[in-house]
Order: structure tokens, then sequence, then C-alpha cells
């Protein structure tokens, strides 16, 4: 325990020193990286099956990956400081997101599934570049975990309908006084 | 009958006990309901009145605004798109390409086609954001263009550079995904060939045994155990290629606009890969794969390539093909961009040395700090410029863009910095010694187009909104400070409209020192605060001190206005006031804010410009500043 408390210190030091002045949400930089990550490996997968290269079965799994990668990381967290625009149409994977409780909040578990997922896709010429960004991306989720923060389902904006909008225009003076005045 | 003309009389004058306020108003100007959003009266218009007079309306101000802007885009457009489409018919009919388009076909003609525009897109793309190259530019061109309605297009355009780099950037995008899907599919097509047999592409494959002149795939030799991914990484394009695409897609997604607005260090410190882009871009092409025939003449493609079977043997294709790599070209074109952005930031990176001496720090209220400050080496900022300021005890390698408030004719340039962010808030700290202890500042500029086109019209409307008010601090000192030398300004009116009372008060000191000064010259200055949010206890003040000479919340002499302002009605009583002059007036109206009052000044300045241009009394110019 004691080791990896210093190995934290020491990490969130040497960050601090670069980007000393604000407070850094890794895991917001990481879902848009990932997310940008799982449509490239979706447009080099369907082209490698079209075309039926060697070793093609392997774009198969990369199309299922990126739908998985894309599914699970369109809905944007919520943010400490600020309130975050929700991406359109991101209620419905959020939910499913938030029934999955810890699997999903813990930006740990991306970390090392994101690894994982990625390896099959190293050995095929058109998806090795998007499996080494969702290496960066998950490295990214990496450094998130370790900045303990965690994936919050954004609320939908409610309308403020307390105050109505007024009906008549406020009352305006006559607006110059100057001597030409008809 | 008595009663009947006191009656009319009544009518025409303006009826104060009824508490109403009659004014006189063309009726083609007052907008059905003010009360109602900025935003509905255009849906209105387009979806009721699609009539001729709208649309021209809409022309107008699309011409107006955006034809400079839409105009370079289409050139661009279409430099790249010609580019793309020369290049591939070139490869696409090429015949000294002829035997490698028989083994990989179209692939080649699509990467090397996209290769091209890859290449013009990043010798544009280094340009727009070389701060000092565009200073320089917009300081010549007032010069060279003396017109002043094309002074004000080209200097729009220059505004816009980062807009500009940012559609050059997606360029660079969809060609790279075009550039490198052909490029998979060709290297998948060349290390595939070797499972065919007696065809022509196979045939092309074993040439290497002839002679090393002839060989034209660079995967003939492998072995059929190795990966194809395996022999793409032995490439220098392959692995300079993995290493372009993994960069691109990290400058790309650090580049949206929520990583740009909430954690800059990300997007700019992501974005300083592109040195590693631009080096690999040179490297990419040193390994020559891409082969073309060289001896056309005694070879012919198209005789020879039926007769595969046969080369050595038949007559005519006796000789074997030679084959040499095309050289790489990317280094020309990036060359020129390199050192011109190298120079602009060695330049940068000097101009941040030089000393900057504080000469006062005046602390205002709602935390806004004011900071004097002198260097020698620096441009005289004129009204509308910012400056970056750099703390070398907060961050080493921050700069912070503010605007600048002073006057050109002050010796000192000042710059107003709220403490909201974590970077102010620090600088706020670290002033609090002063004068004992001064932290070490950098400073780099002035950027920005200036607004000195205030004193080429006779009478000007200055708007600023919320956060667009900064800027106008050091116009109207420059006005106040130079209208003895520049006679033909005759009126300015100033709107500042803001939602709180509390956040520019260092702004109503300065109007109130300017009303001070300028009480010789009656009309000359006239100020229409307008507040447009406001609490009950606010409101009850106000009614409370209704008969005060001065404002509660300004101290002006000219009392605040609550709600917003009302344009078309303002502008018709400053084209029905009188002047004294005969001539036709032209007024500026300069706007800084949000986009509906933009919106809704440009459309009022079109409709009067449109209706006046008969009678020819008054011409009115918008410019969009955006500060």
């Amino acid at each position: 325990m004691a080791t990896t408390t210093t190995a934290t210190a020491t990490a969130t030091a040497a960050i601090k020193t670069v980007f000393s002045t604000s407070t850094i949400e890794w895991a917001m930089w990481a879902n848009e990286h990932v997310l940008l990550t799982g449509y490239v490996l979706g447009i080099f997968s369907i082209l490698t099956i079209i075309f039926h290269f060697p070793l093609w079965q392997i774009a198969i799994y990369g199309l299922l990956l990126a739908l998985f990668i894309i599914i699970i990381e369109y809905p944007r967290s919520g943010r400490i400081v600020k309130k975050s625009k929700a991406r359109p149409l991101q209620k419905y994977p959020s939910l499913l997101l938030t029934k999955l409780g810890p699997l999903t909040r813990n930006y740990f578990i991306r970390f090392v599934v994101y690894i994982l997922l990625s390896l099959p896709c190293l050995f095929l010429i058109s998806t090795i570049a998007p499996a080494i960004s969702l290496i960066i991306g998950a490295g990214a989720y990496g450094l998130a975990a370790l900045f303990q923060e965690q994936w919050i389902p954004v609320e939908p904006k409610t309308t403020d309908n307390t105050v109505p909008m007024p009906t008549r225009p406020p009352p305006r003076e006559p607006l110059y006084r100057a001597p030409s005045n008809a | 009958m008595n009663n009947k003309t006191s009656k009319k009389n009544n009518r025409k004058r303006v009826n104060l006990e009824q508490q109403t306020t009659i004014v006189n108003v063309h009726e083609q100007l007052l907008p059905s309901d003010p009360s109602i959003s900025l935003k509905v009266p255009s849906l209105t218009e387009s979806k009721s009145r699609m009539s001729f007079q709208s649309i021209r309306l809409w022309f107008r101000l699309f011409i107006v605004n955006d034809l400079a802007t839409i105009l370079v885009l289409f050139i661009w457009l279409i430099i790249n798109i010609s580019l793309f489409i020369g290049q591939f018919f070139t490869y696409h009919q090429s015949r000294s390409y002829f035997y490698l388009r028989a083994l990989i076909s179209d692939g080649l003609s699509i990467a090397r086609a996209s290769a091209l525009c890859l290449n013009f897109n990043c010798f544009l793309i280094l340009l727009p954001v070389c701060r000092n190259l565009l200073s320089l530019i917009r300081y010549i061109l007032p010069r060279c263009i003396t017109q002043s309605r094309f002074r004000r297009f080209a200097i729009r355009l220059f505004d816009q550079h980062i807009g500009f780099h940012r559609c050059i950037g997606y360029a660079i995008c969809f060609w790279s995904l075009l550039h490198v899907g052909a490029h998979i599919y060709n290297y998948e097509r060349l290390i595939d060939v070797r499972n065919e047999y007696l065809t022509l592409p196979a045939v092309l494959s074993l040439l290497y045994l002839q002679s090393s002149d002839s060989e034209i795939n660079p995967f003939d030799r492998i072995n059929s155990n190795t990966l194809s991914v395996g022999a793409m990484l032995s490439t220098t394009p392959g692995i300079t290629g993995v290493i372009l695409c993994i960069c691109l897609i990290m400058i790309f997604s650090s580049s949206t606009s929520l990583i740009r607005r909430s954690f800059y260090e990300i997007f700019w410190f992501a974005h300083h890969l592109f040195i590693i882009f631009f080096i690999c871009i040179i490297i990419h092409g040193f390994q020559g794969l891409i082969k073309s025939q060289t001896n056309l003449n005694q070879h012919n493609p198209d005789i020879c390539a039926s007769l595969y079977r046969e080369w050595g043997i038949n007559q005519q294709c006796l000789i074997y093909p030679r084959f040499t790599g095309s050289s790489a070209t990317s280094w020309i074109w990036l060359l020129v961009p390199l050192v011109l952005y190298t120079l602009e930031r060695i330049l940068r990176f000097i101009r941040s040395l030089q000393r900057v001496e504080i000469i006062n720090i005046i602390r205002h209220e709602s935390n806004v700090i004011q900071i004097r400050f002198r260097t020698k080496f620096m441009i005289t900022p004129q009204p509308g410029q910012y400056i970056y300021l750099k703390c070398f005890s907060i961050a080493k390698f921050e700069w912070h863009p503010f605007t600048v408030t002073s006057a050109p004719e002050e010796d000192y340039v000042s710059v107003h910095i709220r403490t909201i962010g974590n970077w102010t808030k620090e600088l706020g700290e670290k002033f609090l010694m002063y004068p004992q202890d001064i932290p070490r500042l950098g400073v780099d500029g002035p950027y920005g187009s200036p607004a000195d086109d205030v004193f080429n019209y006779d009478g000007v409307i200055l708007v600023g909104a919320g956060i667009g008010v900064t800027p106008y601090a050091a116009i109207l000192k420059h006005i106040r400070s130079s209208q003895a030398n520049h006679v033909r300004l005759r009126r300015v009116y100033f709107y500042w409209i803001c939602n709180t009372t509390s956040c520019y008060e260092w702004f109503a000191e300065m109007l109130q020192q300017l009303e001070h000064d300028l009480r010789d010259r009656p009309n000359f200055l006239t100020y229409n605060i307008y507040l447009t949010q406001w609490s009950m206890g606010q409101a009850r003040a106000v009614v409370n001190n209704n008969t005060d000479e001065r404002d509660i919340w300004t101290g002006l002499e000219s009392k605040t206005h609550y709600g917003r302002p009302n344009f078309d009605v303002d502008f018709q009583a400053i084209i029905n006031e009188n002047w004294e002059m005969t001539e036709k007036r032209d007024i500026g109206v300069f706007v800084c804010g949000p986009e509906p009052i933009v919106k809704q000044l440009q459309r009022l300045c079109i409709k009067i410009n449109d209706h006046k241009s008969s009678t020819n009394k008054v011409q009115f110019y918008l410019n969009k500043e955006n500060f």
C-alpha cells in the first residue's frame, strides 16, 4: 500500500510540474481519443472486410470491437467543476452504462480491458495504427484512474420555467434631449 | 369644435399623464414586439415572408459578411480537387506506371493523388498560425490597398486565420484517410501476389531474378510465413506511416472544442506532436518504393503486357523492363513553411526574454487588476489589439491573451485582468506583495487587427455587449486623445449592454472620466448603458433614487436604461437628428458581442441603407469586430 501511494504521489508530482495551473481531467481527453479511435477502427475494418485480405477475420473482430468502443465511449461523463455538454442522443447508451454500475464507473477497468482487447488488432496492417492509438487512450484512462476520477452520467438540461418571459416591453424614456426636438 | 382640435393636438405631442411615450418612428422600421427574444423575428420572417424583399436582404447580408471567406475557401477547394483529379489521371494513364498498375490497379492513383493534396495542405497549414507574419501583412496591406471597402474585406480575412487553419486540418484528415486506405490496399495486394502463379502480377514479382534493376514489387522476397504487418513495418513508409496515423489521431482528438476550452494544456502540448508529424512526412518518401519504368522505348508495356510469358524469348520483348524508385518530394513543399514557423517561434521566444518594467498595479472592485507596464522593444499597441502575457514563476510555458485597454497616446501599456481562472488568481496572489516582490513577466504582441477605422466616419456607433466591452476602453480613450487631429468625427454613440452591475466597474470609472473630459463638447459622446437583468432589491433601489442627478450604478450623468436596447428606434432618431451637415453622412457601426446582437444590427443596417438610399441622407456601415 505504501509503495502504491508513493508511486501515485510521484506520478502526480511529475504531472503537476508540467500542468501546474489547472485541474486536468484526463478522462475527458481519453474519452474523446478512444471514441475517435473507435471510428477509425470501424472504417478500416470495413475496408478490410470488403477486400478479403489474408487474416481478414481479425477485421470482423475489429468491427465488433469498434462498435463496442463506440457504445461505451459515446456518453460523455459529467464533470466535477462544470456541467458537461451531453452528446446528441447520448441518453440511450448512458442508460446502459449506469446499469452496469462499477464496471463502467471505474476507469481502471477500462484501462485493462482496452489494452487486452486491442492486442489481436495489432496483427493486421489496416488496424495496427488504431490499435496502438487505443493503447495510448487506455493509458490516458489509466492516468485518470490514478487521479481517482469516476464516470458520472450527465443529466439532461432542465429549463427553468419559474420566471415567465415579460409580455410587454419595459417603459422607455424619450431618448434624445437634444434641443432640436420636433 | 374646440374639443376636437384639442384632441388632435394632444395626439401629436408626448402625453405624459397617461404614462405612455409616443415616439416618431418610421413604420417600416419598428419591429412587431421588442420584447420577443432576438432569435424569433428571423424565424417568422423566413417562414411567413419568403418575399423578394427578404431574399434580397439575406443575400446582401451574405455578401457583406461572408463573401471574402467563402471565396477564399472556394478557391482553396477548387485547387485541392483539381490537384487530386490531375494527379489521379496522370497515374491512371501513365505508361511508365503500367506494370505497377497491373499489380495494384488504381490503388496507386488514389494514393499518389491524395499524397499530392496532403503535401499541398501541409504546406498551407503552418501559414495561418504564424502570428507575426500575419501582423506584418496587416501592417503592409493598408499601404497597398487604398480603397477602404476592399481593405475591410481583406482585414476581415486575416481575422479568421484560425478558422482557415481548422479547415485545412480537416482536409488533411480527409486526404489522410483516403491515402492510408489506398496504401493498405496496395500493401496487402503486393504481399498477396505470392499466392498467384503464372499471372502477370506473379511474373512481375519474379522479375528480381533477372537483375536488380528490374525489381518492381518490394515484397517479392519475403518468406511466406511472415505476417504482412511485419513486412510493412520493415519499410520506411510503413513505420513512418503508422507513426503519422497515431500522431494525427492524437492531434485531432485533442483539438475538439471541449478540450480546447476546458483543458487548454492538453490541446497545446498534444498539438506539438505536429513536429513529429512533419519530420515523419519528410522521411516518409525516402525509400522510393513506388517504381516507374525507365526503358519504355526498349520494352513497350502496351505490346508486351499480354505476352508476359514470353519475355526474353519473343522478339518484341527481349529486354526486361527496368524500374527506378520515385524520389521524395515532400521536403520541397514543407521547407518554406517550416523555416517561416521556426523563425516565428524564435521571434516569440526572443520577445519573451525582454525586460518588462511594471509601472503600476491598480486594484479595482470585483476582482479586476490593472497592470501598467512598459517594454523597450514592443510596438505601441493600437486600440483593439491584444497581447500575450506570461508569468515565469507560475508556469514557464503558458501564454494568456488580454485585450489592451490603453490608448496609444499614453506612455504605458495597460491591461485589465479579471481573476476568475486558476492562472489569473495565482497572478493576483503574486501581485499582493507589490512593490516589494515583482514577479517576472513576459510579454508578446501586439496581435490582432487595430480598430483604426473609427476616424473614417462622420458618426460612430459602438456597441459592446458583455465581455466585448473591453476593447472599447482603448478606443474611447483614443478618440478622446486625438479628437483634435481628426475633424471628421462628429458624434460617438456608445452602447454598453451588461447583465450585472458589478462586473465592469472599472469601466464605469473610465467612462466618468471621459464624460468629465468631454463636457465642453456637448452631443459629441452619448452613453447608452443597458442593464438586462436585475433583482427585486436592485429594482427598488432604482425606483427610490429615480430623481438623482447621477445614475446609482455607474455614477454617470446619463442614466442606465433597463432591458435591451431598441436599435430601430435609436437609429431612426440618429438619422433625424440635426448634425449641421449637408452632404451624406457615413456612420460606422462597430459591434463586439454575441451573435444575436450582431445579426440584429446587420439586418437593421441593410434595411436602413436600402430604404434611405433613395433620399441619400445617411449610409450605415457595419464592422463586426471579434477582439
